[in-house]
């Protein structure tokens, strides 16, 4: 069984875009504007993804080895932990499941 | 600009009504607004340099102090308009019938006859007759398939004010009303300019309310609208709407989002800066996924349309709910 350990924080909205997605925080007004492959991420994460399962996926968009598409997803997760975007019960780093992945 | 929604009230149910939101949150003995908060808002328009009281509901003209509200508004040099669908009890029609239609303006809300209930367009049409040269003719556009080849005549038979108020059904927050989806812009474009030929040729000017884009139109046709361009892109500004109790809302489709109370220090300007502030992080994003990718966005000679269908485009889904 997979940890639930990713939630978008409710006071979090956001929308896509042509050039990619637009995430504001209604409570203060912050607001980011996410490019491809960082938009990808978050699209998979909106439609289900366990964090684990990204890393492929990114992979095979951004035509990366897995190791660099782990690194996009982990980097995207801790400065969206850090900016109050998304919930996240342990580190970052533990996101990524390496044995998962191999 | 700032309009007093003197009652939530209304006569006529509207399928498009922007104030749905505030209209089923008063219960009925705080929808009408009581004659101290009337006083106080005068008071708060001369401060703010505003010389139009601006009456609107629900049906401003059934609140039991309408006429007063009127000849105070009057008295102290303010111009008045009053949005109206038309059907108004006996005794605020006599009033307004003896108002100079220079300093007293209906706006009327209408819909297509076809539309309306035979009662309620005779009655409408009633009070065209009566008021007439005070009367301007208003529609909210809220389906693709609205016709709006009515209007002329109206205003040609009962001498009306020789210009029609052209506005956009917005979705208020909760999309509880019926609005105009952005997809159909193009499409309703088509009629306006058709209106606007025929208008000019009868030397009647089309105005537009809020939340008008240019890409409505073929750009091959934008020069026709002439001055009328203008008046579309950058049209969503907070408007202040005052609902009875006193508070503050930066325009009805906007109910839910933020309200500032009257006070006796509150200025137009200060009330106007604090709402854009709460809608600026809006202000980077359109009304379609492509406007951020649109020149007309880029160079900022458009905002991207009305910002309450923008923050209904924003969703908050959570990844394992
Ligand atoms: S910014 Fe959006 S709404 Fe405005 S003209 Fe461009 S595409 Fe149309
Ligand atoms: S959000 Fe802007 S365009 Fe939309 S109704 Fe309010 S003022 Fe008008």
């Amino acid at each position: 069984m997979k940890d639930k350990n990713i939630t978008f924080l409710p006071h979090i909205l956001w929308t896509v875009e042509l050039q990619g997605i637009f995430v504001v925080d209604k409570q203060t007004g912050n607001h980011y504007f996410l490019h491809y492959p960082e938009a990808a991420v978050w699209d998979l994460l909106s439609r289900k993804y366990f964090p684990e399962q990204i890393p492929p996926v990114i992979s095979a968009i951004e035509q990366v080895n897995l190791d660099a598409a782990t690194r996009i997803v982990s980097r995207c997760l801790m400065e969206w932990s850090g900016y109050g975007l998304i919930n996240t019960k342990n580190e970052y780093g533990k996101f990524i499941d390496h044995n998962h992945l191999q | 600009m700032a309009n007093l929604s003197i009652t939530t009230i209304c006569n006529k149910t509207c399928p498009y009504c922007f104030a749905e939101d505030s209209r089923t949150q008063y219960d009925k003995a705080n929808a009408f607004m009581p004659e101290e908060t009337f006083d106080r808002t005068l008071e708060f328009l001369e401060r703010s340099g505003i010389g139009q009281v601006r009456l609107l509901g629900g049906e401003p003209t059934i609140h039991p102090d309408f006429i007063k509200m009127v000849d105070k508004a009057l008295e102290r040099k303010f111009h008045v308009l009053i949005f109206s669908n038309g059907l108004m009890p006996r005794k605020a029609i006599e009033r307004l019938a003896k108002a100079d239609p220079e300093t007293t303006t209906i706006l009327l809300n209408t819909i297509h006859p076809l539309e309306e209930d035979p009662k309620r367009m005779k009655k409408q049409q009633k009070t065209m007759e009566i008021l007439g040269p005070r009367v301007m003719l208003g529609v909210n556009i809220y389906s693709r398939r609205q016709e709006l080849d009515y209007l002329i005549p109206y205003i040609l038979d009962y001498g009306l004010i020789r210009e029609i108020r052209l506005g956009v059904a917005h979705a208020v927050l909760s999309q509880k009303n019926v609005f105009l989806h952005p997809k159909f812009y193009r499409e309703i474009g088509q009629k306006i300019l058709s209106l606007h030929r025929k208008a000019r040729q009868h030397d009647i000017q089309i105005g537009f309310d809020c939340g008008f884009v240019p890409c409505m139109f073929p750009e091959e046709e934008l020069e026709e609208l002439g001055p009328l361009l203008e008046k579309t892109g950058n049209c969503c500004h907070p408007i202040l709407d005052l609902l009875p109790d006193g508070k503050f809302i930066s325009c009805y489709p906007l109910n839910n989002l933020h309200t500032l109370s009257l006070d006796d220090n509150s200025h137009a300007a200060e009330l106007t800066r604090q709402f854009s502030e709460k809608l600026e992080a809006y202000n980077n994003i359109g009304i379609y996924p492509h406007c951020t990718s649109c020149p007309l966005f880029q160079r900022s000679y458009c905002n991207g349309g009305c910002t309450a269908f923008k923050m209904n485009r924003l969703k908050n889904s959570f990844a394992y709910e």
